[in-house]
């Protein structure tokens, strides 16, 4: 037994592990990743793919109505979720494939895993390279947008892999009316060039994406043993993250000019 | 020192906490940065606070039990003081502990060179 912070946690069993999500909840599926996390054998290299219906995802420190077009949002029903990593706001739909490795904290560097998934890619004949803002890309494209976040014993690497995304609702969703009025604390998205893997190659879809990223995550890290998906592992975390106090006043402090 | 590389300065009952130079170095720019509130009651191993660089979130901890003074608010406002000064004014938070013992578990400055110099 391994004592993290005040929980024990066991240390014998496998140590490469793979989960696949049977939700499209943004909820479900964020706190089952926060579950993974505290759960999982530190020493472990756990791989979760997961999707969801169409969400916008903001970084832990970001302003939503800073980020988002909130009022389109709810008009084409695009759910709002904030995640626990750092970085910008990103789009989900089905389209859209998440990936998650959690490794341990000795081993985290923010290339390792982006490179994995790059590699996957090749190997199904996609040109794709890590940038220098460790996001998986394309050409002049980024095809995945990345974030981490680190604990003492453990770190884990989360990204979005576009396949077949409605690119034109992402843009519309993204493009707040109230950016240039509002001052604030926090981070801001950087904004790059997005493409679908689907302009590269018509073979690609979730599945494949899915088999390509796990075959690399085995060759990278040892033989990999596929663990079940348990929705209710984390129904606390789930029912706290859709609240208004998460979504919106974990924001913060800005200033918004109304002129 | 701690193993999760953060300095702590002891004052008498008080103990000033930070990161240090090397996990500065290692976190990139700090983009923000949140701290404990005054007089909240905290347990070593807890959560205080959290730092976000190159789009990473990272878990800042109390190495010890006590009462939380004060957190920094310049580092709040002037997130690059962790970089800049992280050993003297990027400090994170002032705290009252409770359990003298508490500090024996921590690090000597040659302990905690020997534990970057092993790799962690």
């Amino acid at each position: 037994m391994l004592r993290v912070g005040r929980r024990l946690v066991h240390t014998s069993g496998p140590k490469t592990l793979c989960y696949v999500s049977q939700s499209t909840d943004p909820y479900t599926n964020l706190a089952f990743e926060d579950w993974l996390l505290r759960n999982t054998d530190p020493q472990s290299y756990v791989l979760y793919l997961w999707r969801n219906r169409p969400t916008i995802v903001i970084g832990r420190n970001q302003n939503p109505w800073k980020e988002c077009n909130l009022d389109m949002m709810q008009k084409r029903d695009v759910l709002l979720a904030r995640r626990t990593s750092g970085g910008g706001a990103v789009y989900h739909d089905l389209g859209n494939t998440n990936y998650t490795v959690l490794m341990p904290r000795q081993a985290f560097s923010r290339d390792r895993c982006a490179l994995m998934v790059a590699q996957a890619l090749q190997q199904a004949d996609i040109p794709a390279y890590v940038n220098a803002r460790h996001d998986v890309a394309v050409g002049e494209r980024k095809v995945s947008g990345s974030a981490f976040r680190l604990t003492s014993s453990r770190a884990f690497h989360h990204g979005t892999m576009l396949i077949d995304a409605d690119l034109a609702r992402l843009n519309g969703c993204l493009r707040s009316r109230h950016a240039d009025a509002i001052e604030a604390r926090g981070v801001d998205s950087v904004r790059s060039a997005v493409a679908n893997l689907r302009d590269y190659s018509w073979a690609i879809d979730h599945d494949a994406f899915c088999t390509a990223v796990r075959r690399q995550f085995d060759a990278s890290f040892g033989p990999v043993h596929d663990m079940p998906f348990d929705a209710a592992a984390n129904t606390e975390m789930k029912d706290r993250i859709r609240t208004w106090d998460w979504l919106f006043a974990q924001t913060p402090d800005f200033v918004h000019r109304l002129d | 020192y701690t193993e999760s590389h953060e300095w702590v300065r002891i004052d008498g009952d008080t103990a000033t906490i930070g990161v240090t130079d090397y996990a500065q170095n290692a976190l990139g720019d700090v983009v923000y940065v949140e701290v404990p509130e005054a007089n909240t009651e905290v347990e070593a191993e807890d959560v205080v606070g959290i730092v976000e660089s190159v789009k990473s979130t990272s878990d800042i901890y109390s190495p010890l039990s006590g009462t939380i003074i004060e957190g920094n608010a310049n580092v709040v406002a002037n997130t690059k003081l962790v970089n800049k000064s992280p050993e003297a004014d990027g400090w994170l938070f002032k705290i009252k502990f409770s359990d003298k013992e508490q500090l024996d578990a921590l690090l000597d400055a040659t302990k905690y060179k020997q534990l970057i110099e092993d790799g962690h």
